[in-house]
């Protein structure tokens, strides 16, 4: 009697394909890794140059009557400060770390749509290219949000308003591949058990931010074109002596610009879900909560952009309207923070890089969110539209909201990406500079405000006696800064000097920690089986379970498709910087 | 029309309204009373909400609403329309939402609405929420064209059978929506997100113009006797913003808990299969295939 196992197919190699190196597999990458890290660095870039104008602007408002910089150059340079924060730095660093991060979370070997992932990033590269050319001749002067008649052909004749248009529109369209790229990834590719209710959540920020995105981006995309036609063509959308409506590009421009501000914060909301359990060393406060409140504001968001227009001729029942549903939109937030200040409560507090700026997120975004709510009653409005109040309350909600929360990812996933950890105390210092030199430079801007300084202006007459208050936000400025170059120093030395970070530095929840760092080509050797919201501390449980109990089969399963191998790693066990 | 802009004390006994409402809160009492028998258990939520839908169906067919929304302003006609068509049924069809009709429903109904009966099927058929949504959109845009509304208005028949269209068209939309069917296959969550967000968009078709208009559109109104000091376009400008604000929210509240529905669904989906499945893995691996 003979007995025959059934055959097992084989794969025979003939060739392997040789790594592609050097600065043409960067060019060429499809790796949702590879664009992850470029757009990273990208977007880094403009951050800086961006910062750089940021700079120039405060130095030329330290002194009364000063003469560093011209009426024409200020509103040039706050034109390009405004668009390149916006359009190219805060929307494509989210692209990259949504890029490197969701696949890896969700437990999928790649996006969706790698070429199209590909030409979403190079389209964006694009955009910028086309923005900073102008400064070659004449860059663009009518603010970020170029309200017509000021950008039309008559008051901004120069093509630096048209490379405005260009840049929109390029970052439109490689936001919107990159959108649609999200969403099918997250919605067909995540791991076997991975429901919806197990998403993690900075994968539902991202959602809705590319949902938020696909709804968006059209109006905006619609706007430019007709202002472009209007500038060239001579139609008339958006100017008055021949039947056009200045107003409605106000309409179409904060339909989109409102929905925005959620689309820069939504992934941070997420980062700061994903950090301060981690740190806090207990699951996340109310994870259904955080996620439909975060659906929540999505929502909200498309039904308050004539908050940004109280003072234009609409009626007063309108304004109500808009008042009452951009107040709604506290709630919602409101859920948030207290989900995640329940999640800090009674923890086990590791006091890390990222929960530092995690933490800064907290404070400076609730204040931020209590001088909107200031802002959304239309008489308050009335009073401080147009002034530094303004300023200084979006600055909250973007500098404090975004950028914090940028800060605490990329210290937060560094380790994983490149394999190397950042130097605790030069991330913990750049903290500090950053959270006081962004007091400093916002909070004094609310008295300016209050004081009755407009913004936009290119300078002051001492009598004013707001002097004293812009030196004090000039020097907080410079603060600022050097908090940021010293996690820029911080990521360039721990590149190479960095101590290894293994591949669970933190003892993290997520699956992006499962596999090594930085993580091969194809992400996972198996795609493990999720079982809960933290699939990575369930592992880690049932693999302490099974060592305890000598039980290396239990071991080998701790997570249904997980080998023995993977389940004894030290990812698993991880744990060695905490 | 009398001269003098309705008050407080402005009720209407309108007996055929005041039959109904008694009938469907009868016919509520039985049912709860029959799920409470079978259970035990007090449906609070169910019934705050059944009692409150039908005190909202009262304000806007008996109360001073519907006499100064006929003939002064249009904002109460529209708030009025607002409350039959969208806040009322909603909270009609939460008041028997699971797993009261399952437990109170005479045996002989339940029967008739199970998933093999005519009806059963009917209700539970995928072409449902289409229909639903095409009666809402028909009602909500045919009775608003100004020609139509000023009518209906002026015709006390007409009127009734538009406030009748309203009532029905959003309880079959609501019914979609909520889901109230006892039985296991329930509507899944994605489409029912994607009515009541098409329900939204169908509704703004309505007040976005009212709120953005620079011109009065309904002449019954720009021609009524400005009895309550508000000129007749900021009265349509309130009659849009308040449409918009309620429906809006309305959807906004009622999208937070279908998606927190949905959550908690996938998450029972979820572990039903990982019962499943631990249960094959625990048994024992099949033998090598014996070929002698």
């Amino acid at each position: 009697m003979a007995t025959y196992l059934a055959s097992v197919p084989q794969i025979v190699t003939h060739r392997a394909e040789r790594e592609p190196r050097g600065w043409t597999s960067w060019v060429t990458t499809t790796d949702h890794k590879r664009i992850g890290i470029l757009y990273l660095v990208t977007s880094f870039v403009f951050f800086m140059v961006g910062g750089a104008e940021a700079l120039l602007m405060r130095s030329q408002l330290a002194l009364p009557n000063n003469t560093l910089i011209g009426a024409e150059q200020y509103n040039q340079l706050v034109t390009m400060h405004g668009t390149t924060m916006i359009f190219l730095f805060v929307i494509p660093v989210w692209a990259g770390f949504a890029n490197y991060m969701v696949p890896l979370m969700i437990g999928a070997r790649d996006m969706a749509f790698p070429r199209l992932n590909a030409l979403s990033y190079w389209l964006f590269v694009a955009g910028g290219v086309v923005f900073y050319s102008s400064v070659l001749w004449n860059p663009p002067d009518a603010g970020w949000f170029s309200y017509t008649p000021l950008s039309n052909g008559t008051y901004s004749p120069t093509a630096g308003q048209d490379a405005w248009i260009y840049v929109i529109h390029l970052t439109g369209i490689a936001s919107a591949i990159g959108a649609i790229n999200i969403v099918v990834t997250i919605a067909s590719m995540r791991a076997p058990g991975m429901g919806w209710g197990r998403l993690p959540l900075f994968c539902w920020g991202v959602l809705t931010q590319a949902i938020m995105l696909i709804v968006a981006i059209p109006v905006i995309a619609a706007a430019v074109t007709m202002l472009l036609t209007d500038r060239h063509f001579h139609t008339c959308y958006f100017d008055p002596r021949c039947g056009g409506s200045s107003l409605l590009w106000q309409h179409l421009f904060w339909f989109f610009g409102h929905p925005e501000v959620y689309i820069m914060i939504l992934p941070g909301f997420g980062v700061i879900s994903e950090v301060l359990p981690v740190f806090a060393r207990k699951p996340i406060f109310g994870y259904k909560a955080i996620a439909a409140s975060t659906v929540g504001i999505a929502f909200l968001s498309v039904l308050v952009w004539a908050h940004h227009m109280f003072t234009a001729p609409i009626p007063l029942v309108v304004l109500a309207f808009f008042m009452i549903s951009s107040m709604a939109i506290a709630v919602p937030t409101g859920v948030k923070v207290i989900n995640w200040v329940a999640t800090l409560w009674r923890g086990t507090i590791l006091f890390r890089t990222p929960l530092y700026f995690a933490c800064g997120f907290l404070v400076l975004f609730t204040l931020g969110g209590l001088s909107g709510v200031m802002l959304a009653i239309f008489p308050v409005d009335w009073q401080l539209h147009g002034s530094y109040f303004v300023v200084a309350h979006f600055h909250f909600v973007l500098v404090a909201g975004a950028v914090s929360a940028v800060m605490a990812a990329v210290y937060y996933w560094f380790p994983k990406m490149t394999g190397r950890m950042l130097s605790e105390p030069l991330g913990k210092l750049s903290f500090w500079l950053q959270f006081v030199g962004f007091l400093v430079t916002f909070g004094i801007q609310h008295s300016l405000g209050l004081s009755g300084m407009p913004r936009r202006v290119y300078t002051y007459n001492a009598d004013t006696g707001w002097g004293t208050d812009n030196l004090i936000s000039t020097i907080g400025a410079f603060i600022l800064a050097t908090g940021v170059l010293l996690t820029v120093l911080n990521v360039m030395r721990s590149l190479k000097r960095g101590v290894p970070a293994g591949p669970d530095p933190w003892k993290a929840n997520t699956l992006e920690w499962l596999c090594v760092s930085p993580p091969p080509a194809h992400n996972f050797d198996v795609i493990p089986r999720v079982t809960s919201v933290e699939p990575l501390r369930d592992l880690r449980a049932q693999v302490a379970r099974a060592d305890r109990d000598g039980d290396v089969a239990g071991t080998a399963g701790a997570l249904p498709g997980v080998g023995l191998r993977v389940a004894r790693s030290t990812n698993v066990r991880g744990g060695e910087h905490v | 029309m009398s001269e003098i802009a309705p008050g407080w004390g402005a009720w209407s006994a309108n007996r055929g309204v005041i039959a109904a409402l008694v009938f469907a809160a009868a016919a509520y009492g039985g049912c709860y009373r029959r799920a409470h028998q079978r259970t035990g258990r007090f449906y609070l939520s169910q019934l705050l909400a059944f009692t409150t839908g039908l005190g909202l169906l009262a304000v806007a067919l008996l109360s001073p609403l519907d006499a100064i929304g006929d003939d002064w302003l249009l904002s109460a006609h529209m708030l009025q329309h607002v409350l039959l068509a969208d806040i009322a049924p909603a909270l009609v069809v939460l008041g028997v939402r699971p797993p009261l009709l399952a437990h109170g429903l005479p045996p002989a109904l339940l029967r008739r609405v199970s998933p093999r009966a005519r009806l059963g099927r009917l209700l539970r058929s995928r072409w449902l929420g289409a229909v639903a949504l095409g009666l809402w959109a028909a009602t909500q845009w045919a009775w608003n064209v100004p020609v139509v509304f000023d009518t209906a208005a002026a015709n006390p028949w007409l009127h009734a059978i538009e406030h009748l269209s309203l009532l029905c068209s959003g309880l079959l939309l609501w019914t979609v929506v909520v889901d109230p069917l006892p039985g296991q296959s329930r509507r899944a969550v994605w489409p029912r997100l994607g009515y009541l967000g098409a329900s939204r968009a169908i509704a703004a078709v309505v007040c976005l113009p009212l709120t953005w208009l620079d011109g009065t559109l309904y002449s019954r109104y720009a021609d009524a006797p400005r009895g309550y000091g508000i000129s007749a376009l900021s009265d349509q400008h309130v009659a849009g913003a308040g449409m918009c604000l309620i429906e809006f929210l309305v959807f906004g509240v009622a999208f937070i808990v279908v998606f927190l529905d949905l959550l908690g669904r996938e998450e029972q989906g979820t572990r039903v299969k990982e019962l499943a499945y631990e249960s094959t893995r625990d048994a024992p691996a099949a033998e090598p295939v014996n070929i002698s």
